[in-house]
């Protein structure tokens, strides 16, 4: 599940994904994302998530995902396009795998640590 | 000047210190020279002090003469004998008998004169005793007249002291005066600063008392300086946090200021004026300190409203361009890369070639922006410095493993040589670490292939100093002074590498200095180019803040 409320990078990504044989669920909110994990019991194998999404930050969205049993096992990697040291800290206490600055990465090299993500849970 | 000279030098210097040359009559010596007269029974008794030219009668009792010519004079036959002068008949005399004192004048017969001491221990005059007939002089006469002169040197003693302590008053006074002058001068100074600084001062006693204002103070607060002198500084000017709280008396920086003994500086309290407006205002709070008791303080104080809106904007920037101008970069980023790995297709190799430049043109944004981030970050000072004890050697193995590739594909020749013993140094291993990255990467960068690439890290003094050496390109002699300006690029190297900002040396000594270090470097075009930064072995500073630098 991609979560990133930039359109045009949700196409990147998507796109990317599908010919590296993902199935991607694209989201452009949080909101949309909750919803559609309210509704299916069969969880997405990972989660990439934007910091800044027009209707909450990172943080928020990761408290919400908390609330559940179920949802807490997905593992989340952020894809941000800043990085404070401290953000960084407590995202990655809420849970998250990996915390990556947007734009130093290839969208392989990012695949990649979403693949090692999958493998190791 | 022989001995005699000499002598006589100190004899009259003697002289002079007791301050009687040509003064008037003192009953002191009166009494001494009246009494001479009654015990031997002689008309004339005397005190003279013997000067360069003439002699001085202190006291003369049965003569009318004041002074007379030192030369042939019976005073000055015993400052010569340095003893006891005694002419029984002066007419008998072979020494005498032709003298003007006798042969006219007073027409002397008998003189008896001993010497008188300076308290130097200089023969100054003589105590003498004279009469117009001739007389026989006993040896304890003699003795007797003795014993009268240290009468005289006594008094002789007590003009030396006199003299002594009214001179030592005067270089007293005359200090007092150039004190005052210098203090009233520096009075004029100090209250024309006061008045004319930009910066509200307020002077308060040890009980918080104020006890002085300047004009700015006023103009910030409103408060004119009738209506605060005399009253305590916690009540008389309101001060509020953050929060719009009014300020506890115990939380005021001047109230701790003088409790713990040392200055405080704060940006985070407002002031308020008379019309109820708010300001945030830049306080430093001093003790004033004397002999180690706390006297009294000073605060001074200015509004900051405009520096905390720049501030504002300043953070907003920062964050506006991070974010914003990294979106469409990473959507151009990943655009490319989807293009160039054929997810959407076959490319002929002219296309590819062309998107290849688009891809590298759009890293060279990236990393410009990265950069001016950074840099932004470090000039608003409110980049964070959280020294950490750190092993150079692990982070300078770190830096190279990531420039390892490129180091490799140029073919260059890596030396490193680290101090045997070096210590773990207090630094931010992250701000550090950038250096280290930024000197290599260039070291790389302007070096041909097959160049060679020295690192050394040694301790000298107080100090860790690391060198940074290649055998490239160079930078040309007279663009030496500009290396470390802002998007500076050397001429002989913007054709060979087309990539670069020029920011990246500029940041790189911005980091070493607020890292309490310094950067420095030498350079021969065609030879090559060595850099070295020093980190004091004491380590940085932390320093809070709120951003850190992306790398």
């Amino acid at each position: 599940m991609v979560i990133e409320d930039e359109e045009l990078l949700l196409q990147a990504i998507s796109k990317k994904l599908t010919s590296k044989g993902f199935e991607p669920i694209t989201c452009t909110s949080a909101k949309q994302a909750l919803d559609y994990l309210a509704n299916i019991t069969e969880y997405p194998d990972v989660i990439w998530l934007d910091y800044y999404l027009e209707d909450m930050n990172g943080l928020e969205f990761m408290r919400e995902l908390r609330k559940k049993e179920a949802w807490t096992k997905i593992p989340v990697v952020v894809v941000s396009n800043s990085a404070s040291d401290e953000k960084k800290a407590s995202m990655l206490e809420l849970g998250v795998k990996e915390y990556i600055l947007k734009a130093q990465y290839r969208l392989e090299d990012i695949i990649q640590i979403l693949r090692e993500v999958v493998e190791k849970k | 000047m022989d001995a005699a000279q000499e002598k006589e030098e100190k004899r009259l210097i003697a002289l002079q210190s007791l301050n009687l040359l040509n003064t008037p009559k003192e009953e002191r010596f009166e009494v001494i020279t009246r009494l001479a007269t009654k015990i031997f029974a002689v008309p004339v008794a005397g005190i003279s002090l013997v000067d360069s030219q003439k002699v001085w009668f202190k006291s003369i009792q049965g003569l009318m003469y004041s002074q007379e010519e030192r030369a042939a004079s019976f005073s000055d036959a015993v400052i010569i004998k340095e003893g006891a002068v005694i002419v029984e008949d002066a007419s008998q005399n072979e020494e005498f008998k032709n003298n003007a004192n006798v042969t006219e004048g007073p027409k002397i017969r008998f003189f008896a004169g001993v010497p008188v001491r300076a308290p130097d221990g200089s023969i100054v005059g003589s105590l003498f005793l004279a009469d117009r007939l001739p007389r026989k002089f006993s040896d304890l006469e003699a003795s007797t007249l003795k014993d009268v002169s240290t009468w005289v040197e006594v008094e002789l003693l007590r003009s030396s002291i006199t003299y002594q302590i009214s001179l030592e008053q005067k270089k007293i006074q005359e200090e007092l005066i150039s004190k005052n002058r210098e203090l009233a001068e520096e009075k004029a100074m100090d209250d024309a600063m006061l008045a004319n600084i930009g910066d509200g001062v307020v002077g308060i006693n040890d009980k918080g008392e104020i006890i002085f204002t300047n004009q700015q103070v006023e103009y910030l607060t409103g408060l004119r300086q009738d209506e605060l002198i005399g009253k305590p500084i916690w009540y008389s000017i309101k001060m509020f946090d953050k929060e719009d709280r009014e300020v506890n008396v115990n939380e005021r920086p001047i109230r701790n200021a003088l409790f713990l003994k040392k200055k405080i500086v704060s940006n985070d309290y407002f002031f308020v004026r008379l019309d109820g407006r708010k300001f945030p205002v830049s306080i430093t709070a001093t003790p004033v300190i004397v002999f180690d008791r706390v006297i009294g303080g000073v605060d001074v104080f200015r509004d900051i409203t405009k520096e905390k809106e720049i501030d504002r904007m300043k953070t907003e920037f920062i964050s506006l361009a991070s974010h914003q101008l990294r979106t469409p970069l990473s959507a151009m980023k990943w655009f490319c890369e989807i293009l160039l790995d054929r997810d959407a297709g076959e490319l002929t190799k002219e296309q590819e070639e062309l998107l290849t430049n688009v891809y590298q043109s759009n890293e060279r944004m990236i990393q410009l922006v990265n950069t001016l981030l950074n840099i932004s970050r470090i000039e608003s000072g409110r980049i964070i410095i959280d020294p950490k004890p750190t092993d150079l050697r692990k982070l300078l193995d770190d830096v190279i493993l990531e420039v390892k590739p490129r180091l490799e594909k140029k073919k260059l020749h890596l030396v490193i040589s680290i101090h045997e013993k070096l210590p773990l140094v207090n630094v931010d291993p992250r701000l550090i670490r950038h250096v280290y990255m930024n000197l290599l990467t260039n070291a790389v960068k302007y070096t041909p292939d097959e160049g060679e690439v020295v690192i050394i890290i040694s301790r000298m003094g107080e100090e860790i100093i690391s060198q940074i050496s290649d055998n490239g390109y160079g930078i040309p002699k007279r663009q030496q002074e500009q290396v470390f300006k802002k998007f500076f690029r050397a001429e002989n190297v913007i054709k060979i590498e087309t990539e670069g900002t020029g920011l990246g040396l500029y940041l790189t000594k911005a980091i070493v200095e607020s890292s309490g270090g310094r950067i420095w470097f030498e350079s021969d075009e065609g030879k090559g180019t060595t850099f070295w930064f020093a980190i004091p072995l004491s380590g940085s500073v932390q320093k809070e803040g709120e951003v850190t630098i992306d790398v």
